[in-house]
């Protein structure tokens, strides 16, 4: 039997992923268990057995692991992420005081690519209608 | 023939020319720019849509591009819930009644066919991709890759759509790639991420077109010309999308396979950039352009993107940029833009503001309306029509902004007597003060008041500017008048907030934003809504501190879907700190004392605090002129506080109805 390759490691220590999580834990608040939002770094975007970052909601707050991300076809996010390694960085720095309005901006301006994997009516009983409208998602791009 | 003004002759738009056989009357192409969402969720044509095409077909257009029809019986290729379909016999009749209200206003009728492709299934749980690549905004279907065998049987579906617009009276169709429909996908390296012979190269990418081009020229035939419309820019090229060189090769293989046109567009739905909204200079993408007509210069090029002004699209044909002018979105606001150029009445044209509302509405599954144009999509209902009165009113009204303004002028041409009253000094109401402080494009919001200006000297309804009416000036002209109606906006609501403490510098959005006050260094805005936004975005700018609070949880409540992001990006890049779910306690000489959500009380520091939101309408007056005329009616914020689409259309109704 073939085994799966294991996922390159990130740059990031998943203690401090879990911290992020913990720290903003109110962002979340809306967020219904069973949801999961992928964080694939833009370098690994075309590797074969890039790993991504996933935000996976429980009952008791955000857990922050690691998985393969197996291609757009099998992928079980709900939403896609793909940050540069600098905002990967920025994200998880302690300092910075607002980790999640830069990721925003960044979404924003298309300097991180956001998926939507799951369908809009999926992602509202979700409880992500908050998150998405701070993305300002729905109104970008060419009819602007 | 002049602009309006006597000044510029437009002889180069209204110039007759040969296009692929046909004689075309101007350079005007009406583009199928919006799909109006009119129509039955089975693809039949309303009669609000014929209502509606015969107000098109009646613009004057050389050209006119019937909005864009779905060619498959299941739908893969539906984008929106009222679009027509054109993938049966049984709907040619309603197709030959479009054909021939656009040869009735003496147009070359062009019918599009539309396969939303990646934005497409609306109405199924899933969309057709060259690749499984998910969408980048929420309002979309899942991809699922098509196959090779569904491409073909695309092809000829798309091939079968166009032979019955043909059957229908079309003298030809179009072929759309804008914004990220299917033709677009396969395009794009964005969204082809095949490695069999439809995706790769260029060449490989393009298969896909050539082999649409080739089907749809077949099935249609020589005489019928076909118009393909391709991206000079995807503005997805940061992602993996075309670049510009990649997007101009792909036009010369669209003109190598013998399309009869191409019209140039920019963008896709999920482009990092705006393209037609108006953060975007006018004539920004002309370039693009001017590189296709220079590329193949025996090419007819049509071309509109952010080109709102027939004086500068006059000019770009002057210099051989393109040969067609590719309008929709101002003849939404205005539908006798080209008559009214040919008639050099420029002056009197209702521009495109760009407030997208129109795109608005379309994401919401709504039928498309138009802020400038408040009968768009009415046309169908006798109430929305300005027929003579039928007695002749002495009208008043009170205040000069939208709604009062739109109200006189559709009073005025049913031929009640109007006059207009305003305390301030000039046409425009609170929308002045709200243009003065927007970071956009001034101008389009400017235009307004300016048409409101001039059309009250060519209608000949008298203004009277600066001039209060309360009930002691009622009773002095008792009886001159037989009807009042109250347009005179809102105001910040005061009674919402703490009473300011002696020596506060508390000001009025409005007064600071019509510069009747000048506001300190340090500022607290309340009210997070679009006035308060705008004029802690514009106060900024200039260079003060300011501080916005809101109390609803999140901010730009009552902004026009289209424009929320825009503030929130302002906001931040600004980095203007924002205060939200928090209701003031305080006004006092120190500061702003709020206490949020969870209970914990702030001092905000400040020497100036302004009021801009809640607003509420003027009751008052109501009150005050109840007793003192026949017929009192009111419209616009007076009404309820909401903006300037819906002042617009109050004052429209009110002033049809009168």
């Amino acid at each position: 039997m073939q085994r799966t390759p294991e996922p390159e490691p990130l740059q990031l220590d998943p203690a401090e992923c879990q911290a992020l999580l913990d720290r903003h834990a109110p962002l979340f608040a809306g967020i219904k268990a069973g949801a999961r939002i992928g964080l694939l770094p833009e370098e690994n975007f075309d590797s074969t057995a890039a790993a991504m970052l996933v935000w996976e909601a429980t009952e008791q707050g955000m857990v922050a692991a690691y998985r393969r991300f197996p291609g757009f076809d099998a992928v079980e996010v709900d939403l896609l992420f793909i940050p540069d390694h600098e905002t990967l960085r920025r994200l998880h720095d302690p300092a910075n005081p607002l980790p999640f309005a830069d990721l925003k901006r960044k979404v924003r301006r298309r300097e991180t690519l956001l998926y939507v994997v799951k369908p809009r009516a999926g992602l509202l009983d979700l409880g992500y209608e908050e998150f998405l409208d701070s993305l300002g998602l729905t109104f970008m791009g060419a009819c602007r | 023939m002049t602009d309006g003004n006597g000044e510029q002759p437009l002889s180069h738009l209204f110039e007759p020319v040969t296009w692929a056989g046909f004689d075309v009357k101007n350079r005007v192409k009406y583009g199928a720019c919006c799909v109006s969402n009119y129509n039955t969720r089975d693809g039949f044509v309303t009669e609000r849509e014929l209502a509606r095409t015969k107000v098109i077909a009646a613009t004057g257009c050389g050209i006119i591009t019937n909005q864009g029809a779905y060619p498959d019986p299941l739908g893969e290729g539906k984008g929106y819930l009222g679009q027509i379909a054109l993938f049966d016999d049984k709907f040619i009749p309603q197709f030959e009644k479009v054909a021939g209200y656009i040869h009735d206003g003496g147009a070359v009728a062009v019918q599009q066919i539309l396969h939303a492709g990646r934005y497409g299934g609306i109405d199924l749980g899933y969309c057709l991709q060259p690749s499984v690549v998910p969408q980048t905004l929420p309002h979309f279907r899942p991809p699922r890759e098509i196959t090779k065998e569904q491409i073909r049987e695309t092809i000829r579906l798309h091939a079968e759509a166009a032979k019955r617009a043909i059957k229908a009276g079309f003298d030809g169709t179009e072929l759309t790639s804008f914004m990220g429909y299917l033709l677009a996908n396969f395009n794009s390296r964005f969204t082809n991420r095949r490695t069999d012979e439809y995706g790769g190269s260029t060449a490989n990418r393009g298969r896909f077109m050539r082999e649409l081009i080739e089907a749809v020229k077949e099935a249609t035939g020589d005489k019928h010309p076909l118009v393909v419309r391709l991206n000079g820019a995807e503005l997805m090229d940061r992602w993996g999308g075309n670049d510009e060189d990649e997007c101009f090769e792909l036009m010369q293989q669209a003109a190598q396979c013998g399309v009869d046109m191409i019209s140039v567009t920019v963008g896709w739905q999920e482009a990092p950039e705006s393209s037609i909204g108006r953060d975007v200079p006018p004539g920004h993408w002309n370039r693009l352009a001017a590189r296709a007509k220079k590329l193949m210069p025996d090419m007819p090029i049509a071309f509109g993107v952010r080109l709102p002004s027939p004086i500068m699209a006059d000019q770009c044909l002057a210099e051989g940029q393109f040969d067609f002018w590719e309008v929709c979105r101002p003849l939404l606001a205005d539908p006798e833009l080209i008559r009214k150029a040919a008639q050099a009445r420029l002056d009197e044209v209702r521009r495109c503001v760009g407030s997208l509302n129109c795109l608005s509405r379309m994401f919401r599954d709504l039928p498309y309306t138009c802020t400038m144009n408040p009968a768009l999509g009415h046309e169908v209902e006798p109430n929305y029509r300005l027929t003579p009165a039928t007695r002749r009113k002495r009208i008043m009204i009170i205040g000069a902004g939208p709604a009062g303004m739109e109200c006189a002028i559709a009073a005025t041409k049913r031929g009640h007597h109007v006059v207009v009253f305003d305390r301030e000094s000039r046409i425009g109401g609170s929308l002045l003060g709200y243009a003065a402080h927007d970071l956009a494009h001034k101008d389009d919001l400017m235009s307004v008041a300016e048409h409101y200006r001039v059309m009250a000297a060519k209608l000949g309804f008298e203004v009277r500017l600066g001039t209060e009416v309360n009930a002691k000036m009622m009773r002095g002209i008792l009886r001159q008048f037989d009807a009042a109606v109250i347009a005179a906006g809102a105001r910040p609501d005061l009674m919402a907030l703490p009473a300011p403490e002696p020596g506060v510098s508390f000001f009025s959005a409005p007064d600071v934003a019509l510069g009747k006050v000048k506001p300190g260094r340090r500022t607290i805005v309340l009210g997070g809504g679009k006035v308060g936004l705008t004029l802690a975005e514009s106060l900024r700018t200039s260079g003060t501190d300011v501080v916005v609070v809101e109390r609803e949880r999140r901010l730009a409540g009552d902004v026009m879907p289209t424009w929320k992001w825009r503030h929130t990006a302002w906001i931040e890049e600004l980095n203007i700190p924002t205060m939200t779910d928090c209701r003031v306690v305080r006004i006092a000489g120190e500061g702003v004392t709020v206490i949020d959500g969870k209970g914990r009380e702030t001092v905000l520091a400040a020497d100036t605090v302004i009021a801009a939101s809640p607003e509420r309408g003027n009751q008052e007056l109501f009150t005050e002129l109840e007793w003192s005329i026949d017929e009192l009616y009111g419209c616009g914020d007076a009404l309820v506080p909401r903006g300037l689409t819906q002042a617009i259309r109050d004052g429209y109704r009110l002033g049809c109805w009168l």
